[in-house]
């Protein structure tokens, strides 16, 4: 596999540690409410928020789970199999750019697994951890949440940008298919 | 070797006679050149212009020159003329015919004084322009300069009034409202990339050239399909006093001959030792050329009145249809 550039590195890094910071952050969050007696944390969680918790987060681990491996074969027939499209890969690592024909894709299906198991985790921790009442067990659980959300938010945003993507090269390939229709067409007008 | 050839620096002389005659020559003629102004922080050109107009015409010494300058404001342009007055009050006239030559001085009329104008035009928007020259005229540095002097006066006001809103003024606010005005008014000459090369050879001195390049490249993504993005790329080049102009210059050419250049732009000194900036654009040199006398015809007005002329007119019509002009460069 060829190297990263900074660019690309920087890019998984921040999408990879964006959700850890939101989960941070939530956990900070609970802590001050603990701490400063504004809300009995653990308490308000397992009276309104466990359960629907676990529920939510097994339903969409389990809907991405089975709508990732349909997302990456489709994309992956679509775009990245076709002929056009490893020309163009063939084209831009002559110009020096660091990349492979599927190092995107790969990428991507890594990431829907990371939000695939940060939602099924999340799922998980609110009926063990979450049974235990003190403020750190439903931090914890809270912040996991807020981390698989994160995952899943960002999952769904690379998945449209993946689509829209798909759908400008079908559009490309669309009008190459109406010039060559148009040639014919002429060419056999004038026969 | 020839002697009279050695000894009479005549005979070597000639071509810049020529020269000197075709330059005259070519003064006779009114020509509409492009120009781009851009502000600092803190005071647009509408500001300026405004400023401007708030003095009513008082003269300014600029470039040894009394200059007045009356502005006003014309469909989402920024115009004005800038009248230029000479200090004597004789001029000389040559007549010949084929037996005699003579040479008479003549007076100006009582209180009045030489006279030369320039007009200008400014897209309120853009900050680019139209400015009216001719030999011995205002030339672009000076009407830079005479805004200049404008802006700088504007500009200090209204930082003494903002450090003037403070009871006690700390460095730190000092150096914020050094900040909110930061930068001063620029000017450059817009050229075309066949005369663009010609300008820059006749600046005395070189000491910088931006170059800007354009072009569409793969970019390299973490989680999506490669895709084509258009890059601009801007880089600034610095030189030394000793850099040959000519050296620079044929090498920008050659830059700008090998890949595809979307700008260029050079700071140097010209012949006048003041700082001149040409902008290399994809534009005419020249927007317009008329003949002095016809357009000298037309300049008995009032200066107040000036926006009514017509040959300003005219120059607002030719910068509304020049699409350098009125169009936002793309960054």
């Amino acid at each position: 596999m060829k190297s990263q550039s900074l660019k690309v590195r920087a890019q998984v890094m921040l999408t990879y540690g964006a959700p850890f910071i939101v989960g941070a952050l939530v956990f900070a969050l609970c802590h001050y409410l603990e701490r400063c007696g504004i809300a009995n944390v653990a308490d308000y969680y397992q009276k309104n928020m466990r359960a629907s918790l676990f529920a939510g987060f097994l339903t969409l681990g389990s809907f991405l789970l089975s709508l990732k491996t349909g997302i990456v074969i489709k994309i992956k027939e679509n775009v990245y199999d076709k002929p056009g499209y490893q020309e163009k890969v063939d084209e831009a690592q002559a110009s020096g750019v660091k990349t492979t024909v599927y190092a995107p894709l790969r990428r991507l299906s890594k990431l829907l697994s990371a939000a695939v198991l940060s939602a099924l985790l999340a799922s998980m921790l609110q009926l063990t951890l979450g049974l235990f009442s003190i403020w750190w067990a439903a931090a914890t659980c809270l912040a996991m949440a807020a981390l698989a959300l994160t995952y899943l938010l960002e999952a769904f945003a690379l998945i449209q940008k993946n689509l829209w993507d798909w759908f400008e090269y079908l559009d490309d390939e669309a009008e190459k298919a109406k010039v060559v229709r148009k040639a014919a067409k002429d060419k056999a007008a004038s026969q | 070797m020839n002697r009279f050839n050695a000894l009479t620096p005549w005979h070597n002389c000639k071509g810049e006679i020529n020269d000197f005659c075709e330059r005259v020559a070519a003064a006779m003629k009114i020509k509409l050149l492009g120009i781009e102004m851009t502000t600092g922080q803190g005071v647009t050109l509408a500001d300026l212009f405004q400023s401007i107009g708030e003095t009513g015409g008082s003269p300014v010494d600029v470039g040894g020159h009394s200059r007045f300058t009356y502005v006003d404001k014309v469909d989402g342009y920024h115009v004005g003329l800038v009248i230029t007055t000479k200090d004597h009050n004789k001029f000389l006239e040559f007549k010949r015919d084929k037996t005699t030559a003579k040479l008479e001085a003549r007076d100006v009329s009582a209180g009045a004084k030489l006279a030369d104008f320039n007009f200008f035009a400014i897209n309120e928007t853009t900050g680019k322009g139209i400015y009216q020259y001719y030999h011995q005229s205002c030339g672009v540095n000076l009407f830079g300069l005479l805004c200049k002097s404008f802006y700088e006066k504007l500009k200090k006001k209204r930082m003494d009034a903002a450090k003037a809103t403070f009871k006690e003024l700390t460095l730190k606010a000092e150096k914020q409202i050094n900040k909110d005005y930061a930068g001063t008014l620029k000017w450059e000459i817009l050229v075309r990339k066949e005369t663009f090369d010609k300008m820059v050879s006749e600046l005395k001195s070189i000491q910088a050239v931006t170059l800007a390049v354009s072009t569409l490249a793969y970019a390299d993504t973490a989680f999506s399909p490669i895709a084509l993005v258009a890059k601009n790329m801007s880089q600034r080049f610095t030189f030394g006093k000793g850099a040959s102009v000519a050296s620079v210059a044929s090498s920008i050419l050659q830059v700008a001959k090998a890949t595809d250049v979307e700008g260029a732009k050079v700071e140097g000194v010209g012949d006048d030792g003041l700082e001149q900036i040409i902008k290399m654009f994809n534009t005419p040199d020249v927007f317009g050329e008329y003949d002095f006398d016809d357009i000298a015809q037309t300049m008995t007005i009032s200066p107040l009145d000036f926006a009514k002329s017509s040959f300003l007119q005219s120059m607002i019509k030719v910068a509304k249809e020049e699409p350098v002009i009125k169009d936002i460069a793309k960054k």
